[in-house]
């Protein structure tokens, strides 16, 4: 392998693949990245194996074809520290490098490129095309609910579903659900896969804020995600996730419709309150236009009055007040509903029109 | 390495040709052998097997897969091992489960090792008992254990077992020849005091401690027939230097008066396997009677027994010395 390219594009490439790659590796070659030259272009490939694998193309020069293992840390600060300027970089035997910069001759050890694990093609089903903005929106709207702890490994990931025309994403850990759904411009074939929570939370800081396309392939492994010349990889949990659509009731007794931003930050001022209390206990009321807030703890007591528009009957319902905020942090539109049926079953959070999202919170008993 | 190059174990070396060539592969599987017998050996031949790419004969060690094993980088395999701690946790169990049900990287299954699966401790093993009843299907789960008295009847309940059977002394002797190229007649004194256990032999013919225990033993058999109650009992000493290591001693003992018969009644020199001592053998025949051989070695077997009993140390040495 031999290939002439700058230095600039080479750095920022290996920046992009390392996030990759963790401090904690697993197997020795894993401390290394796969660098591949290739048709006029390099290929990169970081992975930590367990979550993401980064790959990424860059232009380059290609003198002689090939591809090896490189110690990603050193070879970066390396790269990053080089003036501005072509680099060459030639593979020698025994996969020894030698990288020259202007004035600069720098050899290191490589690895055996057949030891890197890589991963299978995906072909088959037509790629799913959504902006990326909105697929970032859809992951940071629904993560919070995933499961963290580790009983049922199944629920710290989340389901993400290709059906009739829509993508939607689940999360939920036996309190809460979080449903977000989009409708895509085209159609595509049904499929359903379960994404570990912790690779999507990488994948949405990776992912930009504008209007761009991302590609997403399922294969029977992976999920990959295309963004231009990056490519982001993550591995897909096996097994049966709980059936959602039991589980979120289709009628309600009473509905609330109100401001979003006033439930948000009365909620939050009650929580100071109940803070103390381990489940972080607050109180809703709702009564005729009103519905008030209230929490007691040795500290004192807090009162909130919020006007609404009261469809049903008068309710008297607690939430844990954490679960209430996870919710409303993330809701981006000005009116809410909430939709109850007694004060033992789930909370409903839904928008005024369409199903863009839907979320579920389970009550705390009220004794007394 | 390849399932030929296994010395032994033909019965399971065949079992797990059969299981690696029609890929109907179970869940769990426990290899149960004392420490040495080769229990990794031979299961890392299988697990290459299991993921081995190949078409014909697995595993290969020529596909992608055998290369990555082999230069220890495989993505599929997780090795669960003690860490120089004295058992395997419940947190380490639990570390591992984390990750049970994402799928393979690159291969069609994942493969988990747990090593000194005896170890582990109740905790561990309870908080293994769900996945390995019904792990994923593309998951097989690879315990190792010492012994299966460890183990909670729940889990063996819940595995393959393979047992692994000591070997003939002629086997461990070529297990020996072949890895530390020693010559025959050497490594026959090892395969003998290795009890059947490769791993034992090829530990004793490599210490050079071990020889040296040896040489001081042997000085003092040789002396046994000239010395004194007193100066036997002056030997004492030796046995106390060597208290951690009394079950070689002890070792060493019965063979040197194993042969010491064997060259009196039979002046056979095939039957020896002090095959190095033979003059002084020879020469130490003509100094005992038949009964008092059989005596000092029915005596060591006795205080063997008695020292595996917790007895006294210094006292049953003390008797053993007096009556050889």
């Amino acid at each position: 392998m031999k290939f002439k390219c700058g230095q600039k594009n080479l750095s920022s490439a290996i920046s992009t693949i390392q996030r990759a790659i963790s401090s904690r590796i697993t197997l020795p070659i894993l401390e290394g990245f796969l660098i591949e030259a290739k048709e006029n272009m390099l290929r990169l490939v970081g992975t930590d194996l367990d979550l993401i694998t980064i790959q990424t193309y860059i232009p380059a020069e290609i003198i002689e074809e090939g591809s090896a293992v490189i110690p990603s840390r050193v070879f970066g600060d390396i790269i990053r520290k080089l003036p501005e300027a072509d680099i060459t970089l030639e593979l020698q035997e025994r996969f020894q490098i030698d990288i020259k910069c202007q004035n600069t001759f720098i050899t290191i050890q490589g690895l055996d490129p057949d030891e890197y694990p890589e991963i299978e093609q995906v072909e088959g089903s037509k790629p799913i095309q959504i902006q990326q903005d909105i697929f970032k929106s859809m992951i940071q709207q629904s993560i919070f609910a995933v499961a963290s702890d580790e009983t049922r490994p199944i629920l710290t990931g989340a389901l993400v579903e290709i059906q009739n025309g829509s993508i939607s994403m689940i999360c939920l850990d036996g309190y809460r659900l979080a449903l977000r759904k989009e409708i895509l411009p085209e159609v595509y074939d049904n499929i359903s896969m379960i994404v570990p929570g912790k690779a999507l939370n990488e994948i949405s800081r990776i992912l930009t804020d504008d209007e761009t396309n991302v590609t997403i392939s399922v294969g029977g492994k992976h999920i990959i995600f295309d963004i231009g010349h990056t490519k982001i990889i993550s591995r897909l949990l096996e097994g049966e996730f709980v059936n959602y659509k039991q589980i979120i009731p289709q009628e309600y007794k009473t509905r609330v419709k109100l401001d979003t931003l006033l439930l948000h930050q009365s909620i939050e001022r009650a929580s100071l309150m109940a803070q103390e209390l381990e489940n972080n206990l607050i109180k809703l009321n709702v009564q005729d236009d009103r519905l008030t807030i209230t929490s007691n703890s040795e500290i004192g007591k807090i009162y909130e009055e919020i006007p609404i528009v009261l469809e049903g009957k008068n309710i008297e319902i607690a939430f844990n007040a954490r679960y209430m905020l996870d919710v409303l942090k993330v809701t981006k539109d000005q009116e809410i509903c909430l939709d109850f049926t007694s004060n033992v079953s789930p909370c409903i959070i839904r928008p005024i029109e369409g199903e863009a999202f839907c979320y579920l919170v389970l009550p705390v008993r009220l004794y007394g | 390495m390849n399932f030929s190059d296994i010395v032994g174990q033909s019965v399971l070396v065949d079992r797990l040709k059969r299981i690696t060539q029609s890929q109907r592969i179970g869940h769990a599987y426990l290899f149960v052998g004392p420490e040495g017998i080769g229990k990794k050996t031979v299961s890392d031949i299988f697990v290459r097997g299991l993921l081995c790419k190949s078409q014909g004969h697995r595993p290969c060690d020529l596909c992608r897969s055998c290369k990555q094993f082999n230069s220890g980088n495989h993505p599929d395999i997780y090795r669960i091992t003690r860490e120089n701690r004295q058992s395997i946790g419940v947190d380490q169990i639990r570390g591992m489960l984390e990750g049970i049900r994402l799928k393979p990287y690159e291969s069609d299954r994942k493969i988990y090792i747990i090593e000194d699966a005896h170890t582990m401790t109740v905790q561990a093993q309870n908080a293994l008992l769900k996945t390995l009843e019904e792990p994923p299907g593309f998951t097989t789960l690879i315990l190792l254990a010492d012994r299966s008295q460890g183990l909670l009847p729940t889990v063996l309940s819940r595995c393959q077992m393979f047992r692994m059977q000591r070997l003939t002394k002629n086997e461990v002797c070529s297990v020996i020849v072949k890895h530390l190229a020693l010559p025959g007649d050497k490594a026959l004194l090892f395969a003998s005091l290795s009890d059947g256990i490769p791993g034992k032999g090829l530990q004793l013919a490599g210490s050079k401690e071990f020889n040296d225990v040896r040489d001081e033993v042997l000085e003092f058999l040789a002396g046994i027939p000239e010395m004194n109650d007193m100066e036997k009992m002056g030997y004492r000493d030796l046995f106390i230097k060597h208290k951690d290591k009394i079950d070689v001693v002890v070792d060493i003992m019965m063979l040197w008066f194993r042969d010491v018969l064997a060259c009196k009644e039979a002046g056979n020199s095939s039957l020896i396997v002090n095959l190095d001592k033979l003059p002084l053998l020879k020469g130490q025949a003509s100094l005992y009677t038949i009964k008092r051989i059989s005596n000092a070695i029915e005596k060591i077997e006795q205080s063997r027994r008695m020292l595996k009993g917790n007895t006294n140390y210094q006292l049953t040495i003390e008797n053993l010395l007096l009556s050889l």
